[in-house]
Formats: C-alpha cells, sequence, structure tokens
C-alpha cells in the first residue's frame, strides 16, 4: 500500500479525501434533519405494522429469538419514555404481543409491559392480558401471576380476580414466603392503599431495571399522596359538619384539632384547598384522574368483581 | 462512451451471463407464491400479507445479491488476474471502480423491475388494492440496495471475499439498528459514551430510515420530502463509501 | 529516442509479519529498451520480471526510484493508449466471445465502432482465429487463449508492446507463430518488450537483452555483443582415415581428441590452430569432413549468472543506462 508520493497524485488523494469528509458530513446532516423528521413517535408507528406473530413466525425463519429481542428493543423505548399518546400505548401492546408469539418464554417483556400497561399508565386490561398470556406460558414464574394478582386487586378494584392471581404465584415453587400472607390480606380488604404500598415495595425489589424501579417509587408516591388527600378530604368532612362550613386554609384542620399532623406531600409539592369548593389538591399532579376511579370502584366494587375477568377477554382493538 | 460505461456495461453483461440474475427472480417468484398460499390460509388479512411478503422478498433478494455480487464486484477481477489486462488500458482505477459499480447497481435495477412487476402482478391477480406508497416504498428499497452494494463494494476493495461478505452483512444489520442503539445509550449518562455512540451512529448508514415497507403495505403514503429526503440520504452515503473505496483501490498493488 | 527507462526501481513486500525482513523483488534495476527494438527481458523464475513490468504498467507502485514509458511516468492513465500489454498466461472474461472481448477492449481504448469492426476482423485473421470469432472464450485452448491475448494486446494500434511469457504453454508451431508476429511488429515500427526464461527465442529474435537474477540486472546488451564478450571460441573439426594415435602434435593443438571407428572428432580451443590442424590432417593423408566453429551460446552466460547468482557484476557487463 506504499506510494511513491508525487505532487499531482499528492492532491488528487486530499481532494478526494475532502470529497468524501464533505459527502459524509452532508449526509449526516441529512440524517439529522431526517431523525426529527421521523421522531420517537413515526417509529412506535412501525410497530403498528408488524405483521401478526403467526405470520412472522414462518418468515423470519429460525432467529424467532432474534427477532423477539429486536422487536423489544424498539418496544421497551416507548415504555421508558415519558410522554406518549393511547394510539402509542396500543402499538406497544402489539409489538409486545408479537414479540411474545415468536418467543413466549421472554419473561422481561410480559413483566415490563404488564407494569408499564396496567400501574403506570392505566391500561389495565391490556396489562393483566399481556400477564395472562406470560402466566400461560411461563408458569414457573411467580413474578408474573403476582403482578396480575395486584393489578386485578388495586388498579382495577377486582379482587376476586387478584385472589385468584395471588393464589397461582402462590403455589409457584421458590415463591416469597410473604406471598399467602400478602394474599390474604388482599383477598379480605378491597382497595386498600397499605397492602398495595407493601406490594409495590416487595415489588420493586425483584425487579433489576432501573427505569422501571423509579417509575414504581413514584406509582408509590402517588398512592400515598392519594391517601394524604383521602385523609384531609375525611378531615375537612368533619370540619364542615363540627363547623358548618369549609376550613379557609389546611392548617385551620391542625389548629382546631380535626388532625395531628399535616402531611408533606411525598411528591415535591403543596396540598392546597379551594376555599370555595373545599376540595383539595396537590400542586404537584395536575390531575386526581385516578381518585375518581377509585371512588367509582369502591362504589361498585362488588358488582365490578361479578365481571372483572370476563371483561379481560374482550378483544382489544388490532392495529394494522 | 466513456471508459465508466465500457466498463459498467461489460458488468452487466457478465452478471446477466453468469446467470445468477436469473435463479433470483426465480426465487422472487416462488416467495411472491408462498405469499399467496399464506393469504389462502388466512381470512382476515390476506391483502397486508401479500403486500407484506411481496414487498420484503424484493427487498431481501434485493440486499442478497447487492451483497453477494458486490463483494466480487472488484475481488474476482483480482484473483481471476482479469484486471491485469483492463488497467493496462488507459482508464484510471476510480473509473473501474465506478465503472463496476454502475454495472451492479444496473444489473440490481433490472432484477428489482422484474421483481417489482411480478409482486404488481400478483396484487392484481388476488384483487389487492395496488397503493401508491408501494411504490415510494419500493423507491427507498432501491435506494438502500444501492447503499448495500456501496458498503460491499467498499469492504472489497481492501478484504478477502469472505471477509467482506461478513462485515457487509454486518453493517446490514447494524444499518437497521442504529436508532435503536441510539436511543438505548442516549439514555445512560455516559457523556463520553453518549458521544461515541453519536458518532458512530453518523458513520454508519441508517438502513432504518429507507425502510417504509411497513407503512406502505397498508397504503399509507410518506410525505414526498421525506422520500426524497431519505432518497438523498442514501445516496449522499453511497457516494461516501465509492469516494473511500476509490481511495484504497488507487493505493492498491496487483 | 528511449521507450521504456527505469531508474534505481526497488520493490519490497512486507513480509505480513514484524521482525521479518521484507521480501526484495526489485532491486535496484536500471533498464533502458529504444524505439523500434525487440528487447528480450530473460530471467530464471521468480527473477522480478513479472514485478517489472507490472511497475512499467502502472499495476504495482515501486518502492524506490522511477519508470518512464514513451517519456511519461509510468502509471500515466493516457500513456497506455500507446501501449499494449499481454499477461503472463492470461485471465480473461470467458464469458465473453472473442468478438465481444476484442470488442470491449477497443472500447477501452476509446476507439469508435467503425474502426473497432475493422481491427477485430484483421487481428482475428492475424493470429488465425477467425472460426472462433463467435465462440466464448471459456471453449478456447491455452494457445488459442494466447493468441487472442495477443490480439487484445494490438487492438488500438499502440507503438510500445509489453509481453510477459508470450511463449511459454504453446507448441512449436504456435510459438513460430508468435516469434513473426513480433518481428513483424518490428517491422512496422513498433517497440516490442517481452520477457521470457527461454533462451532460444530470445537469441532468435531479440536486438537486445537484459538477463535479470534477483531483482537486479546483470547483463545487457546486443546478443551478438553478449556473446563475442565471452571466453574463446571453440572449433570441431571432424576427419576420416587418419590415424591420430601417437600424434603428438595433433595432441598438443586439441583439448580433446575422440576417435570413433574410422572418424575422429578433434576439438580445438581457439580458431587460430585451425590452420595449423587441417595443414598436418592433409600430410598425414586424411580426409577432412567439417570444420565447425562452436559459438558460446548466450546459454552459456546465462547459466554462468545464475551459477554466480548475479553477485557481482560480469566485467562484460554493459550498463544498462545507455542514452
Amino acid at each position: 500500500m506504499k506510494h511513491v508520493p508525487s505532487g499531482s497524485s499528492a492532491k488528487r488523494f486530499v481532494g478526494q479525501v475532502m470529497f468524501g469528509v464533505a459527502l459524509l458530513v452532508g449526509a449526516s446532516v441529512l440524517l439529522n434533519a431526517l431523525d426529527r423528521n421521523r421522531d420517537a413517535g413515526a417509529r412506535a408507528e412501525q410497530l403498528a405494522y408488524l405483521p401478526k406473530g403467526d405470520f412472522l413466525k414462518l418468515a423470519v425463519l429460525g432467529y424467532r429469538q432474534v427477532v423477539a429481542d429486536l422487536i423489544w428493543l424498539q418496544a421497551v423505548q416507548h415504555i421508558g419514555a415519558k410522554r406518549d399518546t393511547q394510539l402509542g400505548y396500543t402499538w406497544t401492546y402489539h409489538a409486545v404481543d408479537v414479540l411474545t408469539d415468536l418467543d413466549p418464554t421472554f419473561v422481561p417483556p410480559y413483566q415490563a409491559t404488564g407494569l408499564f400497561l396496567g400501574v403506570l399508565v392505566g391500561r389495565h386490561d391490556e396489562g393483566v392480558a399481556i400477564l395472562r398470556k406470560g402466566i400461560r406460558h411461563n408458569p414457573a414464574s411467580w413474578q408474573l401471576p403476582f403482578l396480575a394478582g395486584y393489578i386485578s386487586y388495586y388498579e382495577r378494584c377486582d379482587p376476586a380476580a387478584g385472589g385468584e392471581f395471588f393464589r397461582i404465584a402462590a403455589r409457584v415453587p421458590g415463591a416469597p414466603a410473604y406471598l399467602p400472607q400478602l394474599a390474604a390480606r388482599m383477598t379480605v380488604e378491597s382497595g386498600d392503599a397499605s397492602a398495595a404500598l407493601e406490594f409495590l415495595q416487595r415489588f420493586s425489589r425483584s425487579v433489576t431495571d432501573e427505569r422501571i424501579r423509579e417509575a414504581l417509587v413514584r406509582r408509590m408516591k402517588e398512592i400515598v399522596q392519594e391517601q394524604d388527600l383521602r385523609f384531609l378530604e375525611e378531615g375537612i368532612g368533619r370540619y364542615r359538619t363540627r363547623y358548618g362550613q369549609a376550613p379557609a386554609k389546611l392548617e385551620d384542620l391542625l389548629l382546631r384539632g380535626i388532625i395531628t399532623r399535616l402531611p408533606v406531600d411525598p411528591l415535591g409539592g403543596q396540598y392546597e384547598l379551594n376555599s370555595l369548593t373545599g376540595a383539595v389538591t396537590a400542586s404537584s399532579t395536575r390531575e386526581r384522574l385516578r381518585i375518581h376511579e377509585k371512588v367509582a370502584c369502591r362504589l361498585g366494587s362488588a358488582a365490578q368483581s361479578l365481571k372483572g375477568t370476563g371483561s379481560m377477554e374482550t378483544p382489544l382493538p388490532t392495529v394494522q | 462512451m466513456g471508459a465508466i460505461g465500457v466498463i459498467a456495461l461489460n458488468a452487466f453483461r457478465e452478471s446477466l451471463r453468469d446467470k445468477i440474475l436469473y435463479n433470483l427472480v426465480l426465487f422472487a417468484g416462488l416467495l411472491i407464491g408462498l405469499s399467496v398460499l399464506l393469504a389462502d390460509l388466512s381470512i382476515t388479512e390476506h391483502h397486508k400479507v401479500i403486500a407484506d411478503m411481496g414487498l420484503a422478498a424484493i427487498n431481501l433478494i434485493g440486499v442478497i445479491i447487492a451483497i453477494f455480487v458486490g463483494i466480487s464486484l472488484v475481488n474476482k477481477e483480482i484473483e481471476r488476474r482479469t484486471i491485469y489486462t483492463i488497467m493496462a488500458r488507459p482508464i484510471s482505477r476510480a473509473a473501474f471502480v465506478l465503472g463496476k459499480y454502475l454495472g451492479l447497481t444496473l444489473t440490481l435495477f433490472v432484477n428489482m423491475t422484474i421483481m417489482v412487476a411480478v409482486f404488481l402482478l400478483t396484487l392484481w391477480l388476488y384483487h389487492v388494492p395496488i397503493q401508491f406508497s408501494m411504490f415510494q416504498a419500493v423507491l427507498l428499497i432501491f435506494v438502500e440496495i444501492v447503499v448495500v452494494t456501496a458498503v460491499a463494494l467498499f469492504f472489497s476493495t481492501f478484504s478477502s471475499t469472505t471477509l467482506s461478505a461478513i462485515f457487509t452483512l454486518g453493517f446490514y444489520v447494524i444499518g437497521h439498528l442504529t436508532a435503536d442503539l441510539r436511543t438505548v445509550v442516549a439514555n445512560s449518562d455516559s457523556g463520553p459514551v453518549t458521544s461515541l455512540v453519536d458518532l458512530l451512529y453518523y458513520l454508519c448508514p441508517n438502513l432504518e430510515m429507507l425502510n417504509i415497507k411497513g407503512q406502505a403495505a397498508v397504503g399509507i403514503v410518506a410525505a414526498p420530502e421525506y422520500v426524497m429526503m431519505a432518497s438523498l440520504y442514501g445516496l449522499m452515503y453511497a457516494g461516501v463509501l465509492l469516494t473511500g473505496a476509490c481511495l484504497i483501490f488507487q493505493q492498491r498493488d496487483f | 529516442m528511449d521507450v521504456i527507462v527505469t531508474d534505481n526501481l526497488t520493490k519490497s513486500y512486507a513480509s505480513g509479519w514484524p521482525g521479518r525482513p521484507p521480501f526484495v523483488a526489485l532491486d535496484g534495476l536500471c533498464l533502458t529498451v529504444r524505439r523500434g527494438e525487440i528487447f528480450g527481458f530473460l530471467g530464471p523464475n521468480g527473477a522480478g520480471k513479472t514485478t517489472t513490468l507490472k511497475i512499467l504498467l502502472g499495476l504495482v507502485r515501486p518502492t524506490s526510484g522511477q519508470a518512464y514509458l514513451l517519456g511519461q511516468p509510468a502509471g500515466d492513465v493516457a500513456t497506455r493508449r500507446r501501449i499494449g500489454f499481454l499477461p503472463e498466461s492470461p485471465y480473461f472474461y470467458d464469458y465473453l466471445t472473442a468478438e465481444e472481448f476484442l470488442g470491449f477492449y477497443g472500447q477501452l481504448a476509446g476507439l469508435n465502432r467503425a474502426a473497432i469492426n475493422q481491427r477485430v476482423t484483421d487481428l482475428l485473421g492475424l493470429v488465425g482465429l477467425t472460426e472462433a470469432r463467435a465462440r466464448q472464450l471459456r471453449k478456447f485452448s491455452k494457445g488459442m487463449l494466447q493468441r487472442v491475448g495477443l490480439a487484445q494486446a494490438l487492438i488500438h494500434d499502440p507503438e510500445l508492446i509489453i509481453l510477459d511469457e508470450p511463449m511459454t504453454g504453446l507448441d512449436p508451431v504456435g510459438r513460430k507463430q508468435v516469434r513473426d508476429l513480433i518481428l513483424s511488429l518490428r517491422d512496422c515500427g513498433k517497440t516490442v518488450f517481452f520477457s521470457t526464461h527461454i533462451l532460444h527465442d530470445v537469441e532468435m529474435i531479440c536486438d537486445r537483452v537484459g538477463i535479470v537474477m534477483k531483482g537486479r540486472l546483470v547483463a545487457s546488451g546486443r546478443v551478438d555483443e553478449l556473446v563475442r564478450q565471452d571466453h574463446t571460441q571453440s572449433v570441431e573439426v571432424v576427419c576420416q582415415q587418419l590415424n591420430v594415435e601417437g600424434n603428438a602434435f595433433i595432441h598438443s593443438l586439441a583439448t580433446r581428441v575422440l576417435q570413433q571407428g574410422p572418424q575422429c572428432l578433434i576439438v580445438l580451443p581457439s580458431p587460430d590452430a585451425v590452420d595449423a590442424l587441417v595443414g598436418e590432417i592433409r600430410r598425414q593423408g586424411g580426409r577432412l569432413l567439417s570444420v565447425t566453429p562452436h559459438k558460446a551460446s548466450l546459454e552459456d552466460l546465462y547459466f554462468q549468472e545464475a551459477t554466480q547468482q548475479g553477485a557481482q557484476p560480469l566485467p562484460y557487463m554493459i550498463s544498462g543506462r545507455a542514452s
């Protein structure tokens, strides 16, 4: 590869190198622009175009596991994403459904997707459905029924289904010793926040993914916050019955001895009282969406538990 | 007709006489036939499956030819010593490399045209609506094949045929994963690692940008600007590799 | 004017292993080929002949030194329009027919369609392949390939023709055809530079010869000059009806005396003693049958060089750099 340097050939060499570098820079600029054009949302869309697992199985020959890994690599980015659209969740579910068709014994996707859809973004039916699929293919994993049990019990307010899942989890050899006890507690008290907290705490210990653990911690704080808000609302209710009007500020509850301590928002915000409506809000959380669900759920928990497991079998919107 | 054209046409003639193309076109027919068979099995999604399978077969076969003919394009001439008499002619080495490349590109273009024709015929036979987006997908598949050919040629200028095949396949796989790998790494906090990965991201081809098969099969039309920019990106990237191939080839002893 | 000039041409190949010395293929080769001559580049296998030719054609870059063809540095693209080249045991695109093959090289040389058709017909006739015109090269014999290769080197009517071992692997008829072709090229005013390891070819047709050993030019010059400068020529005298037994005079002249029946072979070390010997034979009543001066051949020189491995420049070595 040695060559005798001569003036003109050296000049040509440098010229060609410059030309190549200029092209590479141009290509990089374009790629950068394309990246902005086709962001994560667009890539999620791609997940939606995955053919059904049954077809894909034929097309990927002997590389099912690898293809499953690759799809998971794409889907997991969504699971980590802070903000996403409802459509994005649908695509994620579809992608994981396909990849678990390809490689049904790949446990982490079931667990992470179940947690993501069922606990963190509130798509309980899809979360439970994917976990149910995982339980069917991986009877040796106690985490999957455990998580499904939690979602059924706390997030969906379906203690009957939850109890069933916990019993499955407890039967798995090697399941933690506290499981039967926790299961018994959860089956008895419906929608109990402290049991949910204990569950999440224990569960987060068995999770290795840092982002998922963070999300779980946030979820736990949300539950604590919700407990605090309910506690304060209860206090306001008692204040109202005693004094016939709502307190002007939250500290009044403490002054009048209705509550013994003022809770601190675990998410770092302030609890605020709207003195006109008497409603309590947390400055760290914009909406109390779940609470309304919870209230409705508490009221109708008995009724819901009857059709609880059935609702999971409803067909999900298939995206093509 | 310049020297590049003469070399290109001869390379095209070579691939025709080697009869590789005929076999692969037959293969395309088989794959598309298979997709038809599968469509008969499924009741609900058969339109999508035919479109998916057809586009995938066109893409896969194009890439296979690009890799396996591309890596032997220059190497075969050196190994069989046919290059001696060519290089003794008034042709620069760059012209030789570019001519060979264009010859294979022409072969691939013809091959792909035939495959697309078979594909459209299959769609028509099974009353699958022919969408404009499919032509967009085919265009970007061709750009991808042009890039893969350039990758194969680039590696074959300085490594053996087997090694070039491995490198090119590796590049092809990486090309479809770069964006995802980059996103995964971007979540880690290590600064130097992130910037290294960014550098690699721009050095490796992003072939996923050229893949719109999925949406095309269901008839979602991509923005014309997107198709244009992506094509331009692919062509520029191929240009980078060709410049590199010429540079290395000029320094070589035979 | 000199058509090929090389100045201290050196090429070494890295051994591929660190620490090992590189392989030196050419070691300061200086060579000159003049316009209009047939120059034979002679040397054993592995002496560096092919490396030299590759450098001249720009296929290989020299580690140091320069080479010029037709006044331009070796590897200059435009100059190659005036050069024809036939590599050793040539490999061609075997999927082409003879006609397409020659047409392709004509196009590469920049000829137009009409000129190509004319040249292809002429050259196929010249090398005797007119009937094989439409046959694919993969169906050609080795001799036919060599001939079509020669036609390829001539398609654009070059001034300088470089041939690497053009006669290797050919039958006697084929060798004669190639020899005649080379001679007719010189008659048309072309310069022919060819490498070979076969002495006979060189002796018969070359104007000048260069002998290369281990990457160095050990001798160069006209064939008759190289041979004349060698040691004294011997003379063989054959006579009949002569009894050489006991003839002290004859024995004193001859280096060797052989009596075979009625015939007698006397070998003299130099032509100077021929007259004295012939006189003696007449005096003794013998019949003179033949007197053959035995010229020292290039072969003697070649083997002498080969045994010395070109270690030292020899007294009769003529400088490679004639101006």
